[in-house]
């Protein structure tokens, strides 16, 4: 097994690949304003489990595939695979959403807080 | 000859993650490098232990996530999986280190061409220190051989002129053996060249003295 140090370190580097939810939810993090804690919280998992989280492949596919992939991470991590699910529709809405609609968007979802919903184009 | 029952373990253990990676399980890469990746550092550590160990690491995870986008590039029937990576590992880390002393080759060619270059050798020029002479002598040998190896006869004397700081036209003319061409021709002849000699140090990895 991987120390702390040296998996946040592989994570780093995983963020660099589209493959990998680190790309995805880092960056998502990073426009939320959320460190890694804050992060672990939104996701409902424990912080010592994070990196190990963010070193899975990121989900693919649509409906019944997507969904046995966001499972099967919940599964294994102990996570509700409905707030998987909502981070990576909300990340994924994001990256593909010019810089300028995203931080409206953002700005949006902070005034309805605690519950921001998805955008609607947010399906994966 | 009986099989070593951690080995035999580990192999299929191995097995088995690799089935996960190529069937698409995603949490089988989170997996493969918690599980391989402190291995595979301790090993490379071992192997090249006066390289950065920050480079290794770099190295090291470039490996394990290749099989974790790409896990049928590795054929388990071959060997086991940590031996795949950590030869895959070794030679990026080998090609590192080519690449680093070619890098220092330059640098080294950089600082001959530019000691004997005749405006800025001071220390070739020091007649009254021996030791500075022989630094001097050691100098131009290497800009030399280092000439030699990458420039023809005319080349070496453009290089050379190039980094003794020589801007004007007419000495580049007759280094090129047109200085008997109307000026203007002359102008446009030698820019082309200066171009052409500042392109090929570029692509030996050496910048050209207007380039700081």
């Amino acid at each position: 097994m991987a120390d702390d140090a040296l998996l946040r370190r592989a994570v780093a580097h995983a963020r660099g690949h589209p493959f990998f939810l680190a790309a995805l939810l880092l960056d998502w993090a990073d426009r939320e304003g959320l460190d890694m804690a804050g992060l672990a919280d939104r996701l409902g998992c424990a912080p010592a489990d994070l990196p190990r989280v963010l070193l899975c492949r990121r989900p693919t596919g649509t409906g019944p595939a997507f969904r046995a992939d966001v499972e099967r991470i919940a599964a294994r991590f102990g996570l509700e695979p409905l707030r998987l699910t909502q981070a990576i529709r909300q990340a994924t809405a994001l990256a593909a959403m010019p810089p300028a609609a995203a931080e409206r968007w953002l700005a949006a979802a902070r005034d309805r807080e605690p519950e921001s919903e998805p955008p609607p184009e947010a399906t994966p | 000859m009986r099989a070593d029952p951690l080995v035999t373990v580990s192999r299929a253990a191995d097995r088995a993650l690799h089935a996960r990676l190529v069937a698409g399980d995603p949490t089988a890469p989170s997996d493969l490098i918690d599980t391989h990746l402190p291995r595979l550092m301790d090993r490379l550590r071992r192997k090249f232990p006066r390289m950065d160990p920050w480079d290794l690491e770099e190295i090291a995870m470039g490996s394990v996530t290749r099989i974790a986008m790409e896990p049928t590039r590795y054929d388990p029937a071959r060997s086991a999986l940590g031996t795949y990576l950590y030869l895959d590992a070794s030679r990026d880390a080998l090609n590192a280190i080519a690449r680093t002393k070619r890098r220092a080759e330059h640098e080294i060619s950089l600082e001959a061409v530019e000691l004997s270059a005749p405006t800025r050798n001071t220390l070739a020029t020091d007649k009254g220190d021996p030791e500075a002479r022989l630094v001097g002598k050691e100098n131009e040998r290497m800009t030399q051989a280092w000439l030699v190896k990458h420039f023809d006869q005319m080349d070496r004397e453009l290089v050379q002129l190039v980094y003794a700081g020589e801007r004007r036209t007419e000495t580049f003319a007759r280094a090129l053996g047109i200085d008997h061409l109307p000026l203007p021709e002359q102008r446009r002849r030698v820019k082309r060249h200066k171009d052409r000699i500042n392109a090929r140090l570029r692509r030996l990895g050496i910048q050209g003295p207007d380039h700081g």
